[in-house]
């Protein structure tokens, strides 16, 4: 096979982790273009546009979720945080600024090559397909019906919303708040027990042996459908 | 003029010592004074009434001496006048009985103004001992409860009491532990099981003494030492809310440290270890992945041994083994082990005959590589100078870069734990140099502190003291 190398930004300030990340991301067929601190990041990312990015969330110049909201008001490229801050808050803030995951650091980079590979099957499979199939489960987008092993599913108008979120972002974390407001609206975007409760409802429903599989949690963030 | 004109100062509590035979003897006086000063005026006056100038004596003597007096010097009085006064002179008889009735309303009015005398002396008397009262307990409460804590202002209140009381012994004594404190003063209850005693000195087993104290001084001073007790605890207790705090601050600050600063060289170890097995590395990337590995793992060491310094200070088990060391030593380690493969980067200078100080050689070594290595991180590339010489009987050794300096806020807030300066820091730091620093001189008995002028450098300047015996002079006479 030889497709085209895709492009990857990675903004880290720490330059001996830019080095390993070059060799490991140029083994599993990217091209790095690295950045230092958040300017060279987003003037890298106007020259050379990449197919995705992965951005350290501590930067000399500034922090990663303003990168990220300033990267998704022109691109719409996967973008990986690096988080080596404990702190939730920031994760969520970069993923509701328009990140699709985090990683935390120390991490394993076969982990963060898997979650890159995600990131970007999404891009690719997010062409208005009338139909996402997965792994037996079938949600035809224009009869708003769901399948799973060729049985009708009944869910509530709300569950059906949440999954055609969830599978429309296919590998992407979205946040709680991000849920609630797209399908309850802003107004409810703290209303996490409700979420709770039909998400729950939902897993009932699609998953078969009651293991969470189309629908994996991240305790504390939020939910993503199955890459 | 007052009437009891004395001194401010002096025991206005308890009445001092007046002997009855000098009361008498002054009687006396003031009567023989007054039949003398009578002759003249004889001459000049009808016979009799120049005894008017008896009542006189009767009024100083009672003002100063009381009623008993008063009434005394009335009965001399009397006796005098009719003795040598009124006819027939030398003899207590009276021929005529006007003279009878003069005499009669002479001693009517001199007990009439002892009366009124006595009474403004004892009223005068009281008003001088409530306003040295209220004296009292305004200057106890401004000593006892303008001072820092209680314990610190009762010596000064127990002199203050002491010396309103004329008792130069006296004190205040909380809690007595013994018991033997007790039967020599006035016992203060405090409230919530607690007690003072006001132990009065030598030579005061009068109980009316006592008594006089228990009503007059012992409420108001009750009272204060009651809001003393309760603004000590008020006090403690805000310390210990801040102490909760700041180690709060300090907890969250630390798992922040830890989490980011040792994340970062695992990261970068665990991607080196990942990469070097890749099959397609390029020309000299191998090398290259290995110095990775070596140095983030050297700069874990490093963050871990701040970590442990700064728990070893935080816990106390900081305790300095002092021993004679040179400082110019300690320097130079300091520096070979910050810069190992270029000492060109520090200027270090030493004044010849430098003598040894007394400290732990080891803590103070990890003193000189934090503030090494810190200034190193800041000063963009110029040598950082370190320059030791003895100032006003003192070690001073001044460590000088030439970075951005920092602004009097990032001064102020330097020597915290894990104060970085997040606007601005681009520089790998953990935040802990200084605290070390700081903790480690000052175990040592010694001061640091830090003078910046931003935009041309930054100066911290420690303080060593040099022992008393004076230690034999360092011989190295190098400067570099």
């Amino acid at each position: 096979m030889t497709a085209p190398r895709l492009r990857v930004l990675v903004c880290d300030d720490e330059l001996q982790i830019l080095r390993g990340l070059r060799i490991v991301l140029r083994e599993a067929g990217f091209d790095v273009v690295a950045a230092q601190s958040a300017q060279e990041a987003l003037d890298a990312a106007a020259l050379h546009p990449p197919e995705a990015a992965i951005i350290d969330l501590v930067l000399p110049d500034g922090d990663g979720v303003d990168v990220c909201r300033q990267l998704r008001t022109w691109a719409q490229m996967p973008i990986i945080v690096l988080s080596a801050v404990g702190d939730e808050d920031v994760k969520i803030a970069a993923l509701d600024a328009g990140a699709d995951d985090y990683i935390t650091k120390p991490f394993n980079p076969r982990e963060l090559i898997a979650r890159l590979n995600a990131v970007l099957r999404r891009v690719a499979s997010n062409v208005d397909e009338p139909t996402i199939r997965v792994d037996g489960l079938e949600i035809d987008l224009a009869a708003r019906t769901v399948r799973r092993d060729g049985r009708d599913v009944h869910l509530t108008p709300i569950e059906y919303d949440l999954l055609r979120l969830l599978a429309r972002n296919r590998g992407r974390l979205l946040t709680h708040r991000a849920l609630l407001s797209e399908v309850w609206g802003p107004q409810y975007a703290d209303d996490t027990q409700a979420l709770r409760t039909h998400i729950a409802n939902l897993r009932r429903k699609l998953e078969p042996g009651g293991e969470p599989h189309y629908i994996r949690t991240d305790a504390r963030v939020g939910y993503r459908f199955l890459a | 003029m007052s009437v009891v004109g004395r001194p401010r100062d002096s025991p206005w509590l308890v009445d001092a010592p007046r002997p009855p035979a000098w009361g008498v003897l002054l009687v006396m006086l003031a009567a023989a004074a007054t039949t003398l000063v009578i002759y003249p005026l004889r001459e000049i006056a009808p016979e009799v009434s120049p005894g008017v100038v008896y009542l006189l004596a009767v009024l100083l003597v009672a003002v100063y001496w009381g009623l008993a007096y008063g009434l005394l010097t009335s009965l001399v009085s009397a006796g005098a006048f009719n003795f040598f006064h009124i006819p027939p002179t030398g003899r207590l008889m009276i021929a005529d009985s006007a003279h009878w009735v003069a005499l009669g309303v002479f001693l009517v009015a001199a007990v009439v103004a002892s009366a009124v005398a006595d009474l403004a002396r004892t009223r005068a008397a009281e008003a001088e001992r409530r306003r040295g009262e209220a004296d009292l307990a305004a200057d106890t409460a401004r000593v006892l409860l303008g001072g820092a804590t209680l314990a610190d202002a009762l010596p000064e209140a127990g002199r203050l009491v002491g010396a309103a009381l004329g008792l130069p012994d006296a004190e205040i004594v909380l809690d007595p532990a013994a018991e033997s404190v007790r039967p020599q003063g006035v016992v203060l209850d405090l409230g919530a099981g607690r007690e003072a005693v006001l132990v009065l000195g030598a030579g005061t087993g009068d109980e009316a003494v006592r008594a006089r104290i228990r009503e007059r001084v012992a409420p108001a001073l009750e009272a204060l030492l009651r809001a003393a007790l309760e603004r000590d605890r008020l006090q403690a207790e805000v310390v210990e809310t801040q102490a909760l705090r700041r180690s709060d601050v300090i907890k969250t600050a630390l798992l922040r440290a830890v989490s980011h600063d040792l994340r970062t060289p695992l990261t970068a170890i665990i991607t080196a270890g990942h990469a070097v097995r890749s099959p397609v590395l390029e020309g000299g990337e191998r090398d290259e992945l290995g110095l990775v590995v070596v140095e983030e793992a050297q700069r874990l060491a490093a963050l871990v041994d701040k970590l442990l310094d700064l728990s070893r200070l935080q816990a106390g088990a900081a305790e300095p083994r002092r021993d004679w060391c040179s400082l110019e030593e300690v320097v130079r380690t300091a520096a070979g082990d910050v810069c190992p493969d270029d000492e060109a980067r520090f200027a270090l200078s030493f004044d010849p005959g430098l003598p040894l100080v007394q400290a732990d050689a080891a803590q103070l070594e990890r003193v000189f590589v934090n503030l090494l290595e810190n200034a190193r991180r800041y000063s963009g590339g110029h040598p950082v100078k370190v320059r030791a010489r003895v100032v006003g009987g003192k070690m001073s050794i001044r460590v000088i870069d030439r970075g951005p300096g920092m602004t009097p806020a990032q001064l102020a807030r330097a020597f915290e734990p894990f104060y970085r300066d997040a606007a601005s820091d681009t520089h790998p730091g953990s935040g802990l140099g200084l605290a070390i620093v700081r903790g480690f001189v000052e175990a040592n008995g010694g001061r640091v502190r830090a003078e910046s002028l931003p935009g041309h450098g930054t100066v911290f300047a420690i303080e060593l003291p040099l022992a008393e015996e004076r230690a034999p002079a360092t011989t190295a006479e190098r400067s570099s």
